[in-house]
């Protein structure tokens, strides 16, 4: 799992997470729902699966955990950047629009 | 960073990430039910609908576990990042079980402080090398008397000259005596010096070059050379105000000018600590008689010359000069002495002993730190077995382990060293000053180092034994039996000998104080024949320039006429009981004399007994406290122009007269027969451990002496009058200094500081060793009753009572120090003859002591082994079966 890991959904996953969390902390269930919104269901399949990614990052040092009280109150696990995880995010970015330009420059021209 | 690493930790000792992960599924599992319950979903098919949709809970479960508990060095990190991870975790681990640490760290806080303290004490005093160049192959040459059977005789001047002349073996040879000797200056206090008068090769043997001028040299140490004199840094520093235009001025010793001419370095005290001037003997190969021996002797082994062939050269040279000079010189032979055995010799058995407590307080410590590590690896065997299965490699556990190990044993080596400085300067503080070179003392690198490495290298050893073991070790086996784990059969049997030694070697060194402290006692109870309460002793010394001393003439018109002046005046002082003159004070040995009685049978002179003598004022044994037992004590009628008389001791009258009334008979020495007019009580004049030597006492004004005590009896504190004695001196003579103010008791109990010092060494060594032996058994048995806990809830739960379990528990921990005492007393019976020069009045075998120890080492075994027990008996059954 390192951090070139050239699984497609894996990287996207990861730089939507970082994206998402880029305004500030949410909790798992929140980004969970924030992803199929934003990409209608295409990058989760399992709701379950969005964990062991955010687990990974954590672990990677990208995003830091608390616990805290959610909007109804209750006990929440939250997931914020941490300042490895905004560098992650500006490199993935600028990573994805050159994969996504060169990949569109090729569908383009086709 | 931290919580990652908490995260970790807790995964295998509270299992909270489990929690965290179930937790965290359940609110999104929970959030999920309730939106599809808002768009008009049943409460229980929205909750399956919820669960559907998140997908394989277990897998993906397992699959955060896996992800929370891999090691970091999955991430590819560099060396350093490990090591800080290592690091983080080695504190997290140590903080999370502050017990454990501080026990850790006392034991090698105590084991390295007090092993280096002491160590450096006993190298400092006994085993560095002497400050001197080429010191190894110094050595003193002393004569012998066969007739006496005396062994450490000062040499006579014609005698080191024959054996400057004629040796082979000696590269260079010098001879020294102390003078008493005053300082007089117009601008200072007159003060008594310290004053060795040398040859002028002494300066070459031990090859230290002076400060400042220059030393001595042939010239100047010729007879009727000029009166030159080289002083020492530390009366320069004191005296003279470090000035450095001294050279070339002139002082004044005894009346006399001298020249300086050179100022040592600081810290030469060559022959003794404190000696304060050197000046050149001048003498020549005949200017001093055969017969008086006043010098010690000092030289340099040539190369290659051993001590036995140096020894073999000086017996024969003193066997030619005992043919040559019978008269002086029948009985005298020669023999040579290394130079460390000659400063340190009387103090080298105590000095051996606390070596062997420093091995045994070292060891002791190491058996700890090893029981105390090894105890806790069984511990940590799970960790390590869950997170060798979870992909950490063997490399990787035992680089982390190592961290553990050093932060910890880092930890108590800043410890020991905090202890090692508190401990030299309290041992430096209450060490007796007599103890030679003690005043040199300072921490020594090598032995802290030494300390520190053997107790360091078994902290890492045992730490990093689960590690090691992780390659052998069976996850199936440490995982089963729902977390427990499972007691090691072998590792128990090495806790419990871990323990028993320790224990046995506690008992060795609290034997050996036990009977320091005995032999102390009986040395304090000793009674000295006077009674030395409130009594001050301060000393004068009359300079034969101003006041003629003409040996064995009783014409000393100016001595007496001092001494009677001085009495009277002491005497009208406020609060003095009594005063009295002595040439030496009741706690000095002054010198002993040959002696005929008459009417008895010539005794050839190399034959003849010699015997203490003290010449002492009218008042002495009522102003000491020594008791007249027959005849008379001196009185007025005892003076110059008396007939002349002599009161013998109790000694002597044992030995001289056994069957009849010495009071009436007469005895001769210097020339003189003097009738015997009283017996006084026996004094232990060189301290209560001596034998008691005959002597006998003369009447001061019969036998005038310059240098003298003043013996002053006050009827409230004795110190209190010193100011007063010495203004009435300079009142008589305001060039004459006072010295050696002390009380009779203080100098009395200089004879017992060294008896003293060893006992507080030792006894401290045996505290510490308690301390370390209690923190052991306390260790094991809180260990083993933690094994327990499942056992003891069984056993509760049978019926057994919270007193049968603590009855159990504080048994096993009293049968493993049975047998560390019985152990450590049968080698007491050994080791303790190590002791036996240093005991006074006590066997080395002591019943009452060996009892006591048996119940001192019990009872801490006791308190140490409670505390667990009283855990043990509080174990709640149910919690105890249900698994950790």
């Amino acid at each position: 799992m390192s951090p070139g890991n050239p699984e497609r959904l894996h990287g996207t996953l990861e730089l939507l997470v970082l994206k998402l969390l880029e305004p500030g902390a949410m909790n798992g269930y929140a980004i969970g729902v924030r992803i199929q919104e934003l990409t209608d269901g295409a990058v989760i399949v399992e709701e379950g699966s969005l964990y062991p990614a955010l687990y990974r990052m954590q672990r990677r040092g990208w995003l830091k955990t608390e616990w805290g009280k959610s909007e109804n109150n209750r006990r929440a696990k939250f997931y914020r950047l941490s300042r490895t995880g905004k560098r992650q995010l500006g490199k993935e970015t600028a990573e994805w629009s050159s994969f996504a330009a060169a990949v569109g420059k090729i569908l383009g021209s086709g | 960073m931290i919580k990652r690493f908490f995260g970790l930790w807790a995964a295998i000792r509270r299992q909270t990430i489990q929690q965290d992960i179930d937790s965290e599924f359940a609110y999104h599992v929970e959030m999920r039910t309730r939106a599809l319950e808002a768009t008009g979903m049943g409460a229980a098919a929205a909750r399956r609908e919820a669960e559907r949709r998140f997908g394989n809970y277990g897998r993906i479960r397992a699959e955060c576990r896996a992800v929370m508990m891999v090691d970091a060095e999955r991430k590819g990190d560099g060396i350093m990042a490990q090591f800080g991870q290592d690091l983080q975790y080695a504190v997290r681990i140590i903080l999370k079980n502050p017990g454990f640490a501080a026990t850790v760290i006392l034991t090698l806080g105590l084991g390295i402080g007090a092993n280096t303290a002491i160590f450096s004490v006993v190298d400092g005093v006994l085993l560095r090398p002497l400050p001197y160049a080429g010191s190894d192959h110094l050595v003193m040459v002393w004569q012998n008397d066969r007739l006496r059977g005396t062994e450490l005789e000062w040499f006579s001047g014609p005698d080191y000259f024959d054996v400057l002349e004629r040796n082979v073996v000696f590269e260079d040879l010098a001879a020294w005596e102390f003078i008493g000797a005053t300082l007089t200056g117009a601008d200072a206090e007159p003060q008594v010096i310290r004053a060795a008068r040398t040859t002028h090769s002494l300066f070459r043997i031990l090859g230290v070059p002076p400060m400042l001028g220059r030393v001595y040299d042939a010239e100047d140490d010729q007879p009727g050379g000029e009166p030159v004199v080289v002083l020492s840094y530390e009366l320069w520093a004191s005296r003279f105000g470090s000035d450095e235009t001294i050279i070339g001025r002139r002082v004044v010793i005894e009346g006399n000018p001298y020249e300086v001419i050179g100022v040592m370095p600081p810290g030469f005290a060559y022959p003794t600590v404190g000696t304060q001037v050197w000046t050149p003997v001048q003498m020549g190969p005949t200017s001093r008689p055969r017969g008086n021996h006043n010098f010690r002797v000092v030289a340099q082994l040539a190369d290659g010359v051993t001590l036995e062939r140096a020894n073999a050269n000086v017996t024969a040279i003193a066997a030619d000069l005992e043919e040559e000079y019978a008269d002086d010189n029948l009985g005298r032979g020669m023999w040579v002495q290394g130079m460390l055995d000659a400063t340190v010799g009387a103090v080298r058995p105590a000095l051996l002993l606390l070596l062997g407590s420093v091995a045994l307080v070292l060891l002791i410590a190491c058996v700890n730190v090893a029981s105390l590590l090894f105890a806790r690896s069984t511990v940590r065997q799970r960790e390590v077995a869950i997170r060798a299965a979870l992909g950490a490699g063997r490399d990787r556990l035992i680089r982390q382990f190592l961290t553990e190990s050093l932060v910890l044993s880092l930890l108590g080596g800043a410890a020991g060293l905090l202890v090692a400085f508190g401990g030299v300067r309290g041992l430096v503080a209450l060490g007796p000053a007599a103890l030679p070179r003690l005043a040199n003392v300072g921490i020594d690198g090598r032995v802290l180092l030494f300390a520190m490495l053997a107790s360091l290298g078994t902290g890492v050893l045992f730490g990093v034994l689960p590690a090691l073991q992780a390659a052998r070790a069976d996850l199936q086996s440490v995982l089963k039996e729902g977390g427990r784990m499972p007691a090691q059969r072998g590792g128990k049997g090495v806790r419990q000998f871990l323990v028993v030694t320790e224990v046995a070697l506690a008992a060795v060194l609290v034997t050996g104080a036990g009977l320091l402290i005995q032999s102390f006692w009986r040395l304090q109870a000793v009674d000295p024949g006077f009674a030395a309460g409130n009594v001050l002793v301060a000393n004068v010394q009359l300079p034969a320039s101003r006041y003629p001393q003409t040996f064995g003439s009783t014409d000393n018109a100016q001595v007496l006429a001092f001494q009677r002046e001085l009495v009277e005046r002491v005497g009208g002082l406020p609060n003095v009981e009594s005063v009295a003159l002595a040439v030496h004070h009741p706690a000095n040995p002054g010198w002993t004399s040959r002696f005929t009685i008459d009417g008895r049978p010539r005794v050839p002179p190399g034959e003849q007994e010699e015997a203490r003598i003290n010449p002492v004022g009218r008042d002495y044994f009522r102003t000491v406290g020594i008791q007249v037992v027959r005849g008379r004590g001196f009185d007025e009628g005892d003076r110059a122009s008396g007939p002349p008389v002599v009161i013998i001791n109790e000694m002597f009258a044992r030995r001289h007269f056994p069957e009849e009334d010495p009071v009436g008979q007469r005895l001769s020495f210097w020339g003189q027969s003097r009738e015997i007019v009283g017996v006084v009580a026996d004094v232990k004049f060189r301290g209560p451990a001596r034998a008691t030597r005959q002597g006998w006492y003369a009447p001061m004004e019969q036998i005038p002496f310059g240098a003298f005590s003043v013996l002053v009896r006050t009827a409230g504190e004795s110190l209190d009058i010193a100011p007063l004695v010495r203004q009435q001196v300079l009142a008589i003579d305001p060039d004459l200094p006072v010295f050696g103010v002390a009380t009779l008791q203080q100098l009395f109990s200089g004879f017992v500081a060294q008896p003293q010092f060893n006992m507080l060494l030792l006894g401290l060594f045996a505290g510490v060793a308690m301390v370390l032996a209690a923190v052991g058994i306390y260790g094991v048995m809180s260990y083993g009753v933690n094994q327990r806990t499942h056992e003891i809830g069984v056993r509760i739960s049978l019926g057994a009572t919270a007193g049968d379990v603590l009855r159990h528990v504080v048994g096993q921990g009293l049968v493993l120090a049975a047998a560390g005492v019985a152990i450590g007393l049968g080698a007491s019976l050994w080791l303790t003859r190590a002791l036996s020069s240093l005991l006074f009045g006590v066997g080395t075998v002591h019943l009452p002591t060996f009892v006591a120890v048996a119940f001192i080492v019990g009872a801490v075994a006791f308190a140490a082994s409670y505390v667990p027990a009283r855990r043990a008996s509080n174990v709640d059954p149910m919690q105890a079966l249900r698994g950790e």
